[in-house]
């Protein structure tokens, strides 16, 4: 019983939640028909097979709406992920590695003149051209429209705060779900592109947003499986990636922190001793 | 045998809601075959239907590639078939083959894409589609487009696919057109098996991507006769193993998977006497369940779920009309365990066993992509949904995701089954229990 009034309760805030997004309020652009919705049970009659990575990152609705502007027709994605680090973790999964970055929501991607993506907050936002070509300066300022109309903040998922600021690249972050860096022991981490003289380029990462049995399952298999050193009295594990350099992690503050793409081991030894 | 991995999947068994990409990364690799799979190749290559290109045995599936290292790694390991979609991760899985490209000898490999197709998509949209596909993947040309999906006998026809086909081939940036199919997700669609064997006979189609593995041979076996006898390239997609096993419980010292769903129970409110009983009955119904399986696991030797996975996917391999099997490829430990299955054939021991296996199984096991009972439900329950939710739940452990995707579902739930006459079990053609195992995935989809 509980259960279930629970659950009507969660409906009830999640239709208030998404019935204060106001499409028809984006300035400059005309609705075209009704929102499509869509829930995780219809999810693939939408996207099909993709539908998958979404799941997997908490997708729990989706409201599509095409949208019109002189000779442009737009469809407009909005993606509720449940949480900040999930709609993250998508729009990363998603993104084109070298597309161009803005500040839009969180953070947005353009790639003229058929695309552009976008997190804010628990939403993930997606917008396909479907008529005519939008380009960069365009689809830069409907994504800020469409941000205005989001509830939350434009800031990064807070989890990020845990990775360091020093050398790190703008507009670097990631989140991903299962198989950091092609190994199947890490497992959700945020992480981050940095840039040094020193060191040259190199990843930072973190695992977050796990139960403590969980992290303490990945810790143990990391120890079992990896090299253990010490190195300035702090203990590190580590190993090789192929065709990637070394991997190596600590433990601080109950939380595990790692760096990868290292050609050196020294070097690697002692950037995780500069984290500690 | 890992307790935790013991009973996750004992529900599977039944519903048979695993499919191989998935369920292969929860693999728990031994350390001694880790070693062994590092310094092995790809043994075996077969020649892809009317293509005549020599694949692998074993091949590379992308869906949630994110790393080019990854197909690095299964090239060098000898693997040449790179299997990917436009919708896989918004293009980045091609994005991620593109970056691998350099390191690889683009004539010595067939890389196949998918497009899922509206109805009524022209040529020129698919072949904009098409364009934007040879960029991400920094080749000029695509050995095969799959028709990705499709879920109807009419769709095979669809004119803008052939048209945009014709004329890519006519350019030199496509080589063969291709179709898959998981089966209908509606009840007025059509089955996998209608699809892909109007397909192999349609002439038009070169190779295809089909759901197959020894609990859903039927429908695999008409393809795959079609396919031969017109000489289309097959491909086999999402195996589907399963196994069940149940740790004892001791309330005392219940396992780790035991103690979170104890404490599950509890924070929604039941008092520890209560939830330590409903697991007691719970266990012991998995445990009774169990049994009659025991003697079959004795007799053969199988230990591990490893032993029944990998003896699959060398069942797949040793049915020479299925060209390569296609596994999602997500780890370089899930690459090392693979690819040492290359070029292996079943013993008689393994064939027998999972002879037996099969036999045993035939009227428990739900196959992907069937979906026939759900035409017969008056409760219209969306059977393949809760089949998913179990999935979630058992396999993944995403618990209270799935509880709340089937708390979502409303009146839609199986609830409805426990006043039913079963007309899903009597339309079966499998003679599966279906009745049975939507009891079974309500009582796990709301803890009771």
């Amino acid at each position: 019983m509980k259960v279930k009034l629970l659950f009507i309760v969660l409906l009830i805030f999640w239709e208030y939640a998404f019935s204060s997004i106001h499409l028809s309020k984006i300035e400059g652009w005309k609705t075209l028909d009704k929102p499509l919705s869509y829930n995780p049970q219809t999810l693939w009659e939408y996207i099909d097979g993709a539908a998958d990575l979404f799941l997997s990152y908490g997708f729990e609705h989706l409201i599509s709406q095409e949208l019109e502007q002189d000779s442009i027709i737009v469809v407009l994605d909005i993606y509720d992920m449940g949480k900040p680090l999930n709609a993250f973790g998508i729009y990363s999964a998603e993104r084109p590695s070298k597309a161009g970055r803005w500040s839009a929501g969180a953070e947005a991607v353009i790639i003229p003149p058929y695309q552009a993506l976008m997190v804010k907050g628990q939403y993930y936002v997606k917008v396909n051209v479907s008529r005519g070509n939008l380009e960069t300066e365009a689809a830069y300022a409907l994504m800020q429209k469409v941000a205005q109309i989001l509830p939350g903040t434009n800031n990064y998922p807070q989890e990020f705060t845990i990775l360091p600021g020093k050398n790190r690249q703008p507009y670097s972050y990631s989140y991903t779900k299962e198989n950091f860096s092609g190994l199947s022991e890490l497992n959700s981490c945020i992480s981050a592109e940095y840039q040094s003289g020193d060191y040259g380029s190199y990843t930072c990462f973190a695992v977050v947003g796990l139960e403590q049995e969980e992290m303490q399952s990945i810790w143990t298999t990391i120890t079992s499986k990896w090299k253990k050193d010490t190195f300035a009295k702090t203990e590190v594990y580590y190993r090789k990636i192929p065709y990637k350099g070394y991997v190596g992690v600590i433990k601080k503050n109950g939380t595990i922190l790692g760096i990868t793409g290292i050609k050196d081991k020294t070097h690697l030894f002692e950037m995780l001793e500069q984290l500690k | 045998m890992s307790p935790k991995n013991y009973s996750r999947r004992s529900f599977l068994q039944a519903s048979g809601a695993l499919t191989i990409g998935s369920a292969i990364t929860s693999w728990k690799w031994a350390r001694a075959d880790e070693n062994k799979g590092e310094a092995s190749k790809i043994k075996a290559h077969r020649v892809l239907g009317r293509t005549g290109f020599k694949v692998s045995d074993i091949a590379m599936g992308t869906g949630g590639l994110d790393d080019p290292n990854l197909v690095r790694y299964a090239y060098d390991k000898g693997v040449n078939y790179f299997d990917t979609a436009e919708s896989y991760g918004n293009g980045n899985a091609e994005r991620r083959i593109g970056e691998a490209i350099p390191y690889l000898k683009r004539e010595n490999i067939f890389i196949t894409t998918k497009l899922v197709l509206d109805s009524e998509e022209t040529a020129q949209s698919i072949i904009s589609r098409f364009e934007k596909q040879l960029e991400r993947m920094q080749t000029e040309y695509i050995d095969c487009l799959y028709m990705h999906s499709v879920k109807e006998v009419k769709r095979i026809n669809h004119p803008g696919f052939h048209q945009a086909v014709k004329q890519l081939k006519s350019e030199g940036r496509l080589r063969f057109a291709g179709i898959s199919s998981h089966g209908p997700s509606k009840k007025t669609q059509d089955s996998m098996e209608d699809v892909l064997t109007t397909a192999a006979e349609d002439g038009r189609f070169d190779v295809m991507l089909l759901v197959y593995g020894f609990m859903n041979k039927e429908a695999g076996d008409k393809i795959l006769q079609a396919c031969k006898k017109n000489n289309v390239g097959t491909t086999a997609m999402k195996i589907s193993p399963g196994f069940i096993s149940v740790d004892p419980f001791d309330p005392k010292n219940p396992a780790p998977e035991q103690q979170k769903q104890l404490k599950r129970m509890m924070d929604r409110g039941l008092s520890e006497e209560k939830a330590v009983k409903r697991l007691r009955e719970s266990t012991e119904k998995r445990m009774k369940e169990l049994e009659k399986y025991k003697p079959f696991y004795e007799k053969y030797g199988v230990k591990t779920l490893d032993q029944l996975r990998k003896t699959t996917i060398r069942w797949v391999l040793g049915d020479e009309r299925m060209q390569t099997i296609c596994v999602s490829l997500r780890s370089f430990d899930l690459i090392d365990q693979v690819i040492p299955l290359s070029g292996t054939r079943l013993s008689s021991l393994d064939k027998d066993f999972l002879k037996r296996y099969g036999l045993l199984f035939n009227s428990g096991y739900c196959r992907h992509a069937c979906n026939t009972c759900q035409s017969a439900c008056p409760a219209e329950i969306p059977v393949s949904s809760i089949m998913r939710y179990t999935y979630y739940a058992l396999m993944q452990g995403r618990e209270k995701e799935a509880l709340q995707k089937y708390a979502g579902l409303g009146d839609k739930n199986a609830e409805n089954c426990l006043t039913c006459d079963g007309q899903c079990t009597s339309v079966c053609p499998y003679g599966v229990d279906a009745q049975a195992n939507l009891l079974r995935a309500h009582s796990v989809l709301t803890l009771t």
